[in-house]
């Protein structure tokens, strides 16, 4: 107690000192300011996954990575659960300058160029390791120019989301699509998405993801797609009896950013997120990967049938779809049978 | 007399700014219950029902707020003016609807920037582009600032002397 006293009394003592000390702290504060904001640059990224997700401990993998190669140069700040933006408001957010990066997907991408829905098409990526090699390689390049000019968005990284499977309310015999005539399958509500289930020989019905559960369990639809990590996540495996492996859909994330933050970066700079983003992506793509693996497993011991399609005879019917339909008349020439040539 | 036939012409123009927020209160309910009788009847449910149900949802808020609903049946909160002289609270009226106005107005070429901003983007069923789907509130924005004009160089009397306004 006396210590305390004698302390308090030295604080007083200091009061002639600490005031101007305070002030001065403060006018640096204010008229410092904006030589602070060119040493240190904040970077908001917004994502609406939750964060348990591989993509949310992804991102502070790269905030990590950063602090690491350059202490104190960037403050990333991680908005996870579509606390800052909506999903899908997010490109919309960079281009108009409310936000410097993101995890948008292609999806979003084709919404401003068209031509770019080839990339949302149904088998189109094989594998996670084929998902790499495209968006890492020459087309991803060129890809990632045309985005920069035409939207403002610089990508930065491509990462894995997961390979979407069927979920059945009710055992059924699925080797080809025509075993799945009349099958209610729920599908995100729009148009590309309605096109996929289509081209899978379903019957596409369009369900706010929120509901999918109940209408499983109701049998308002008779299925869903979706990759098995969400299955687990939203409990859907409780009302699945059946999982086709038709690995349909090997989809994609881009960890982008603000063409205008980006342009304004030293070289060394950019070199340093390109760093730290391919780590967070060599994360989670190892995570993720290793994750599917095992909830083959976990459902499979929740007496769920796992059965394997004649993939094949999928890939054949829906690559055949996509072709006549009014998306590959859009599709840059040539594309296709480039992507089909990554090995 | 010219004012009496103004007074009907604006008359006729509330009227006809009523049925359009009734039509578009009539696409939002029949679009929902084709939505139903799609699904559960037909077991063929489209996408393109609630699309139109969302936008048509949009549309009557900003159309009633704008067009159709009175300035003074607007939710409003009023502990601190009634206690003034009726000289005074129109004073504070005046001023209220003035900052109100002026926000609009302010924010008028930013709404019109980013709606414009917004053509590039369409709504995923129906393919129409997002900036004329979000124009309304354009609109609406703009409707608000002549209404607050008005209503400063006219105050409207309130609809039930005693309650104007409150909810």
């Amino acid at each position: 107690m006396r210590s305390g006293a004698r302390n308090r009394l030295k604080v007083l003592n200091l009061m002639p000192v600490l005031m101007p000390a305070a002030a001065l702290f403060a006018c640096t504060l204010a008229f410092g300011a904006p030589v602070l904001a060119q040493t240190t640059t904040v970077l908001r990224v917004s994502t609406p996954a939750v964060p348990d997700d591989w993509h949310v401990k992804m991102l502070y993998v790269f905030k990590d990575e950063l602090a690491k190669m350059a202490p104190g140069r960037f403050e990333v700040q991680v908005h996870h659960s579509g606390t800052l933006f909506r999903q899908g408001a997010e490109v919309v957010a960079i281009q108009r300058g409310n936000l410097e990066m993101a995890l948008v997907s292609m999806q979003d991408i084709a919404r401003q160029i068209p031509e770019y829905s080839i990339f949302t098409a149904g088998y189109l990526i094989r594998d996670p390791a084929h998902l790499a090699k495209v968006y890492g390689g020459p087309i991803g390049e060129e890809v990632s120019r045309r985005i920069a000019d035409e939207m403002g968005i610089q990508l930065l990284q491509a990462v894995y989301l997961g390979t979407r499977q069927l979920g059945l309310r009710e055992p059924r015999r699925v080797m080809i699509p025509a075993d799945l005539a009349g099958v209610k399958l729920r599908m995100p509500g729009s148009k590309e998405w309605l096109f996929l289930g289509q081209a899978l020989g379903a019957s596409p019905t369009p369900l706010a993801f929120t509901e999918v559960y109940l209408g499983l369990k109701t049998g308002t639809i008779d299925g869903q797609d979706n990759p098995l990590p969400t299955l687990k996540s939203a409990k859907l495996y409780e009302v699945t009896r059946q999982i086709v492996l038709t690995s349909h859909l090997v989809d994609v994330l881009q960890l982008a950013m603000s063409s205008k933050t980006w342009n304004a970066l030293p070289a060394e700079d950019k070199a340093r997120i390109k760093a730290a983003a391919a780590k967070a992506a060599k994360f989670n793509d190892e995570n993720r990967v290793r994750e599917e693996k095992e909830l083959t497993e976990f459902f499979r011991a929740q007496g769920i049938a796992i059965t394997t399609p004649d993939v094949d005879a999928f890939r054949k019917t829906v690559q055949a779809a996509y072709l006549q339909s009014e998306y590959a008349e859009k599709w840059p020439k040539g594309l296709l049978e480039r992507i089909n040539a990554v090995k | 007399m010219r004012s009496s036939s103004a007074g009907r012409l604006s008359a006729r123009l509330v009227r006809c700014a009523d049925f359009i927020g009734a039509g578009i209160f009539g696409i939002l309910f029949l679009s929902l219950v084709m939505q139903v009788v799609r699904r559960f009847v037909f077991g063929t449910p489209a996408a393109w029902t609630e699309e139109l149900a969302s936008i048509a949802f949009v549309w009557v808020i900003f159309w009633g707020t704008a067009f159709s609903v009175p300035l003074q049946t607007h939710v409003a909160v009023d502990f601190v003016v009634p206690n003034f002289a009726p000289r005074v609270q129109r004073v504070l009226y005046a001023f209220a609807l003035a900052a109100l106005g002026g926000c609009f107005l302010w924010a008028l070429p930013g709404i019109a920037d980013y709606l414009a901003f917004m053509m590039r983007e369409r709504t995923p069923v129906l393919d129409w582009p997002l900036g004329a789907v979000y124009c309304i509130f354009l609109a609406a924005a703009a409707m608000v600032v002549m209404r607050c004009l008005t209503a400063i160089v006219r105050p409207p009397r309130p609809v039930h002397p005693g309650e104007s306004g409150e909810v």
